[in-house]
Order: structure tokens, then sequence, then C-alpha cells
């Protein structure tokens, strides 16, 4: 990926293959209503925000649901499985 | 003469034994009604909750065999009710296991489906805090989706409610439509639907 070109102010450079920190999207819980995001390459917070959102300014909302796999709302894993809230 | 004295003493003695072979019956047949009284009144408290129809069925042949005691007619009292005993007996067992799938399922519902509306909930809330919504979704589909939310609450509410008042049937069959408006209102909002909202 280019970052020079990247104009998001979030932007994260790949910093390699994922890390392995979520697997509850498996869960056998029938009830479990609980959306998941697999990080994809080039994408922040901010971005998925806007996906499910509309709004990239409400990336706080995931990072706070995921606080227990990010310390750094500007550091995510490709391959990485965010809750939605 | 003699002959017609003698024939009116037969019929007489004829009578008598008739009556007494009848009246033979009365006490049997008397507690044969009671055994059946009280194997309806033994089910009916349960019973009434989850099979109202058969009970009221049972209330009514009950009733008739009564009458047909009160007439005198203890063979019919007789046949009739053992078979209402035994029919006490087969609802009680039936709204027992009723009562045990009912509680199965309320089981599942109530840990299950609140979890689910929190998470409605929360998504209602972030998108309402949105200046822009999703692609996808326009304002007519986030204010329907609130309506359903609001729904959901209100229903949920109701079904816990009746819960709490022993009210197993009723709570459930309230629980269940929640499931099908929830499952219709994470649609709306472009969320998965849980497993156990698409049965």
């Amino acid at each position: 990926m280019d970052e020079k070109k990247n104009p998001d102010p979030w932007a994260i450079p790949d910093i390699g293959p994922e890390t392995d920190e979520k697997k509850s999207e498996s869960t056998a819980d029938a009830f479990d209503a609980t959306q998941w995001h697999e990080v994809k390459k080039g994408e922040t917070l901010w971005k998925i925000a806007e996906q499910y959102y509309g709004d990239g300014n409400l990336y706080p909302k995931i990072f706070d649901a995921n606080r227990d796999v990010l310390k750094d709302p500007n550091r995510i894993n490709i391959g990485q499985k965010l809750r939605i809230p | 003469m003699h002959r017609h004295v003698y024939s009116f003493v037969i019929m007489i003695l004829a009578a008598t034994l008739l009556a007494a072979c009848g009246s033979g019956d009365k006490g049997p047949a008397e507690t044969a009604l009671k055994a059946a009284e009280a194997a309806i009144d033994s089910a009916k408290g349960e019973a009434s909750k989850y099979m109202p129809d058969q009970v009221k069925a049972l209330d009514s042949s009950l009733a008739a065999t009564r009458e047909k005691l009160s007439k005198g007619d203890y063979k019919s009292v007789l046949s009739e009710a053992p078979a209402l005993t035994s029919k006490a007996q087969e609802i009680a067992s039936a709204a027992a296991a009723k009562k045990a799938e009912l509680t199965k399922s309320w089981e599942g519902l109530s840990s299950g489906m609140p979890r689910v509306v929190d998470a409605i909930k929360s998504r209602v809330d972030i998108l309402s805090q949105s200046k822009k919504l999703p692609a996808g979704m326009s304002a007519e589909t986030l204010a329907q989706a609130k309506a359903g939310l609001s729904e959901i609450t209100q229903q949920w509410t109701a079904a816990t409610e009746a819960s709490k008042g022993g009210n197993l049937m009723d709570a459930v069959a309230k629980a269940s439509s929640v499931k099908v408006k929830a499952a219709e209102v994470l649609t709306l909002l472009k969320m998965p639907v849980p497993e156990a909202l698409k049965s």
C-alpha cells in the first residue's frame, strides 16, 4: 500500500500478518447477535465506522467495544476480528 | 282368583329383586364417581393452564356422568367413571410434559433474547448519532428499526411479566413474537440474524 497517496489521517501501515486475538466468531451461542468485522488490508477504525455507521467519527464506539484486543485505536491488524456494536 | 294373587305376588317379588340389583350398584357407582372427581380435581390446577380445552371437555363429561348417577343409571356411571379417572391422569401427565417443554423454551429465550435486544438497541443508538447513514440505509429504514425496537422492548417486558405471573404459555408466545420482530429489525439494520431467531 502506498501510504503517501492515502489521505486518511488514521491510515496505519500494514504491520504484517494478523495476530489471532479473537476466536469467538465461531461461538455456538444461538442467540449471539454480535456483528464481527475482519480487518482487511488498508482498513482503519475510521473506515470501518464509516462502513457500518456512515460516519467515521464514531470509530470510538468500535474501539471501546474491543478494548480487550485493541490497546490503541490507531493499531489494528489485518485479519483481526472486531465487534461492531 | 288364587292365580291372580299368585301372579301379582310374583310381579312384586320380581320388581323388588330388580330394584335390589340396581341399588346394589349405587354404592360402587358413587365410589367410582368420587374417584373420578378426585382425579379431575388433582389434575385441574396445572392442566387448566396448559390444556384448557381438554379440561373443559373433561368437566363436561363429569357433569354428564353425575347426571346419570342422580338418575340412577349406575351401570353407565360404573362404565364411565373409571374412564374419566384415566383421562384425568392422562391429561395431568400431558400437562406436566407441556409445562416442562415450555419451561425449557422460556429458559432459553430469557437467557438469549435480552442480548439480542441489547445488540439492536446499541446499533440504533449509534446510528442515531451518525451524521450520515451507512450505504444502503435510509432515514426511513432507521425510523422503522426504532419503531421495531420499541415494539420489541414492550413485548419483551410483557413476556417477562407473564412468566413472573406463572403464565408460561403466554410468556413463550410473546417471546416468540419478539423473536420474529427482532429478526426483521436486525435485517433492516443489516446485522446478522442469530440462528435461534431463524427457527
